[in-house]
Formats: structure tokens, C-alpha cells, sequence
């Protein structure tokens, strides 16, 4: 526990300290929602039943930053530590893989949810949107597609090869993710094949999970995105554990 | 005495190369060993083995009592590892670092104490990034001692450290060993392993070449001392080679290196030297260190020693 602790507030520490790491985390998601507010205000989105430009974008913004986080700042943040060599000093000392995976996890995840607070309050403060839903539920919409995007950043750690490989795989996911998460341009307009393909997208179902429960839907009608994001929590969980390797 | 460490036929391959291969050899409680020999001679791979960092193909080894790999855990705790590759989580400090290893030992040592024993005490606040290569390396031994280990692994503790950092370092293994801890550690500069080493084995292509106190290595050499000088104007090899008592003559340019064998022999071919008539300079009778042992078990020569032996 001692150890577990010290390594938490260690990674917490140093996450603070790195410029790049405080940009992608805590400001750029509020500076998107900044940018997006000063160009459509609050004008309702004519295709979304009514519902605010803001209310409609602000989740989608939050489910993207969660997308990014595990595309990118995860897997680059683990695999430089095993490149350099510096897992393979920790794995030197009686440290369990399990200790050092929670804590940085934990740390990781407080910076995901402390990025989120910012950027819903920039939205509701700054631009006027107002949840609907029960602050339980956007949470706990929250938590979960956080811990998805988290476990999916280290099990593209615990696969792939280096620092670098990660940016081309990062970009390959990242690209098509995004178009067709509904977070850029409606499903809607979409052919039904394209559609249909989107249907395996997992940032799909963050962004929809993200907005129904920021806009007041009931559970029921968001059963299958619970379910998606789950099946992704697990899945990529269980890759990043069993495939976990101190060194190169 | 209960030895620290044992290593029984011990062989690991990566592939189809033979990193290590039927190689056995006890340490002793309270000891420096030595594994030293040339890059690629297998020497952390052994280590690795010992510290349970890798797994051998064959054969058996014990630390402390332990099974390194299958008890590694429990063996880490009481075990302290430099690393010849390492590193640090980017924008850690000093003392940060030496902090979280302390913590991640049961028996938490004293992250101060530990800053002071390698003289880092007030580099407390800097970043580990401005490290000087010497207080970086000085840092990464406070990492090992932190919290008190029985056994002190050190890979390559002096490679790229100018010659400061190394007496520094050097004189932070004997503090090491003085307050009783095992050392084990591995070098290629046969000097080192002179001045630190009890005992030292020898490895060359992944097998044990010679294992033995530092002075019996260099006494199986028998009586052989070197007379060195660099000559000006023509030498006849022959000649000298034809001198009683001289073994080998070698040449590094204009230097010339005389081994001779016998009391009193060095003595007489500078004698004969003179009387030949050549002008020479800077003579020196050396007595053979390690690496005359190594060269001589290894087979190796000396780079840049052209000339045949004799």
C-alpha cells in the first residue's frame, strides 16, 4: 500500500510538471468547447429533437479527449517508460506489475475526470449548457468511458512495439474513430454502410452514452452503449494485463 | 562461511546465439565477485539470471537461500540492483526518486541516509535529467542500498564515467562491502576488477575461463614481469628474442614490450639492452596485472600487437 501510494502521488507530480501531458489533459479540451461555443452559441440543433448546440456538442467533446487519452497519451507515456528503461529499474524492486498498473491508472483517471470538470464547466458557465440528466448518471456515463479509453491505451501499450508505432496506430484509430463517432458529422446523414460500420466504433457509443446521459435518457434506450463500453473496458483490460512487459 | 549466492550449470540462449553457457561458480558472504570480461562475454546475462530479471534455459542458481525466479519477490526485497540500462520516470528529482524506491521495500530504509552515503544530500531539489554522468550514476547506487540489501548487484558500474566518477564510485563499493554487504559486480576494465575484487571469474563466449582470487590469477602467470621501452634507431627482434629468459616480444609501434620469465631476468635483458647500442627510452618493468591473465586465458591479444609470439 505504502508503495502503491508514493508511486501515485510520484506520477501525479510529474503529470503536473509536464507541459505536454497538462495541455492535452486539462486545457485543450476547454479551449475546443471555448472555440465551438463562440461559433454557435446556443442555437438548437435542428436534427436533435431541440436540444442545445451546446448540450449536444459538450459530451461528444468529452468523449473525444477520453478517445485521445487512450490513443495517444497513454500508450506514449508507457511505452517511453519502457523504452528508456525505466520500467525495467522498477521491475529490479519487489513492485507487482498490478501496483504500478493502478497507480498510474489512478493518476491518469483523475486527470481525465479532472479535464472533464473543466470542460463541462466552461460549457455551463461560459456558454450556457444545461444538463438535464442526473449528475449520478453523467458520472457514471463518465467514469465508464474513461476507464474504457484508459484500459484501451494500455493494452495498445502492452501490444505495441514502441513509442514511435504508436503514433501511426494512434492516427490509424484515431481518424475513422472520430468521423464516425456522430461527434463530427450526424450518423444521420451517413449511407446506411457507412452507418453500419460505425456501429463497431466504440467512440459511437461513448459519445451517444455520454449525451444520453448528460440530456436526461433513460437508462433503457442507452443499454446497448452501456454494453459496448463495457465489452471495451473488458476486453482491452484484459490485453493490457496479460500482455503487460516491463521491458522491450 | 554460508555463501551468498550459487550458480549451477548454468546456460541461456536468445535464439540460436549461446549467451551463457554450462557455467557454475559459489559466492561467498560478504565478498566482491567480479564477472568480468569483454562486451559480449555473457556477463549480464548472468547477472540477470542471478537477479532474477531473466530466466535460465538450465540449471539451477540460489541467492540468499532463494530461487530468484519463482521466488523473486521475496528475493527482491533483500537484494539491491544497479542496472547497466536504466532510467527514471521523465522530470523526477533526487530526491523524489530516492524516496519512491524506499517505499517500495518492506523494510523502508532511509531515503536521506542514503542521499548522503553517495554525497547527493544537497542535490536533493535537482532535477534528475542535470545530473552530471558521476552523480547520476552515484544516484542510481543510492537506488540499489536504499533499503539495506544483504546483496548488491552493480552491471557496468563505471562505463562512461571520466576518472573522478569512477574513484568516486569506487570508493562507494568498498564503503559497500565494509558495512557488510555482498557485492557482485561486473566490469570490463580488468583495473577495476583488480582494485575492488576478492575473487574474480573470467568469462569469455559465455563460459567461465578462470576463477580465482585476484593474486593467484595473477600468480598463475608465474615469475613473468615486462620490460617496456620505446627505441630509437634500428632493433633486431631476433636478437632479442634470443636473450635467456624472455618468453614473447611484442611491438605497438615504436613501443616495444619484452615478457621475460625468472628472478633477476628483467634485470639482465636491460643489461644486454644497452649493450646492444640501441638508444632507447622510457623503460619500464612492469609486473602483469589481470589483464595479462585475461589476454592469456582468452587467447586474445592486445590490439595492435602486430608482432608475432615468440
Amino acid at each position: 500500500m505504502r508503495a502503491f501510494r508514493s508511486l501515485a502521488w510520484l506520477f501525479a507530480k510529474l503529470a503536473l510538471r509536464d507541459p505536454t501531458s497538462v495541455f492535452f489533459s486539462l486545457a485543450l479540451a476547454p479551449a475546443l468547447v471555448v472555440l465551438f461555443g463562440l461559433a454557435f452559441r446556443d442555437a438548437p440543433v435542428a436534427l436533435q429533437n431541440g436540444i442545445g448546440a451546446m448540450d449536444h456538442q459538450l459530451p461528444a467533446i468529452a468523449a473525444w479527449v477520453f478517445a485521445m487519452t487512450g490513443l495517444f497519451t497513454v500508450p506514449i507515456t508507457v511505452l517511453t517508460r519502457r523504452e528508456t528503461g525505466t520500467l525495467r529499474r522498477l521491475q529490479a524492486t519487489p513492485l507487482r506489475p498490478a501496483t504500478y498498473l493502478a497507480a498510474d491508472v489512478l493518476v491518469q483517471l483523475t486527470q481525465a475526470l479532472a479535464g472533464l470538470g473543466l470542460l463541462f464547466a466552461v460549457g455551463v458557465i461560459g456558454f450556457g449548457a444545461r444538463p438535464t440528466g442526473a449528475p449520478v448518471s453523467i458520472l457514471a456515463a463518465a467514469l465508464l468511458g474513461a476507464l474504457a479509453f484508459l484500459a484501451l491505451g494500455y493494452s495498445l501499450a502492452a501490444v505495441l512495439p514502441s513509442s514511435r508505432s504508436t503514433l501511426i496506430v494512434g492516427n490509424l484509430l484515431a481518424v475513422p474513430m472520430l468521423f464516425l463517432s456522430g461527434a463530427t458529422a450526424p450518423l444521420e446523414v451517413m449511407p446506411q454502410g457507412v452507418r453500419d460500420v460505425a456501429a463497431f466504433n466504440p467512440l459511437l457509443h461513448a459519445v451517444t452514452l455520454l449525451r444520453g446521459a448528460w440530456n436526461g435518457e433513460p437508462c433503457s434506450s442507452l443499454v446497448i452503449e452501456v454494453a459496448a463500453v463495457v465489452a471495451l473496458f473488458v476486453a482491452a483490460a484484459l490485453v493490457a494485463v496479460a500482455r503487460f512487459r516491463w521491458e522491450v | 562461511m554460508r555463501s551468498a549466492a550459487s550458480v549451477e550449470r548454468l546456460s541461456k540462449r536468445y535464439g540460436s546465439v549461446r549467451a551463457v553457457e554450462d557455467v557454475s561458480f559459489t559466492i561467498e558472504t560478504g565478498e566482491v565477485f567480479g564477472i568480468v570480461g569483454p562486451n559480449g562475454a555473457g556477463k549480464t546475462t548472468i547477472l540477470e539470471c542471478i537477479e532474477g530479471l531473466r530466466r535460465p534455459d538450465e540449471g539451477r542458481v540460489r541467492v540468499l537461500g532463494l530461487d530468484p525466479w519463482c521466488e523473486r519477490y521475496a528475493l527482491r526485497e533483500r537484494i539491491g540492483v544497479q542496472l547497466q540500462t536504466a532510467a527514471l520516470p521523465e522530470r523526477i528529482r533526487v530526491g523524489e526518486a530516492v524516496t519512491l524506491f524506499a517505499d517500495l521495500y518492506r523494510r523502508r530504509g532511509d531515503p536521506e541516509a542514503a542521499l548522503r552515503r553517495v554525497g547527493l544530500a544537497d542535490r536533493r531539489g535537482a532535477a534528475v535529467a542535470h545530473l552530471s554522468g558521476g552523480q547520476r550514476q552515484r544516484l542510481f547506487i543510492a537506488l540499489a542500498l536504499v533499503h539495506e540489501p544483504e546483496v548488491v548487484f552493480l552491471d557496468e558500474l563505471t562505463t562512461g564515467l571520466d576518472p573522478q566518477g569512477r574513484r568516486d564510485a569506487w570508493d562507494l563499493v568498498r564503503d559497500i562491502r565494509e558495512r557488510g554487504a555482498t557485492v557482485v559486480l561486473t566490469t570490463h576494465f580488468m583495473e577495476e576488477a583488480e582494485r575492488l575484487c576478492d575473487r574474480v571469474a573470467i568469462f569469455d563466449l559465455g563460459r567461465v575461463v578462470a576463477l580465482d582470487t585476484v593474486g593467484r590469477l595473477i600468480a598463475s602467470l608465474g615469475e613473468e614481469r615486462r620490460v617496456a621501452f620505446t627505441h630509437i634507431g634500428a632493433l633486431d627482434d631476433a636478437a632479442v628474442r634470443a636473450l635467456p629468459g624472455v618468453v614473447r616480444v611484442e611491438r605497438l609501434g615504436d613501443r616495444v614490450v619484452v615478457s621475460v620469465r625468472g628472478a633477476g631476468t628483467a634485470g639482465r635483458v636491460t643489461t644486454a639492452l644497452e649493450e646492444t647500442g640501441v638508444a632507447f627510452d622510457d623503460l619500464r618493468v612492469e609486473r602483469p596485472t589481470l589483464e595479462d591473465v585475461f589476454l592469456a586465458r582468452t587467447g586474445a591479444r592486445l590490439p595492435g600487437a602486430d608482432a608475432p609470439e615468440a
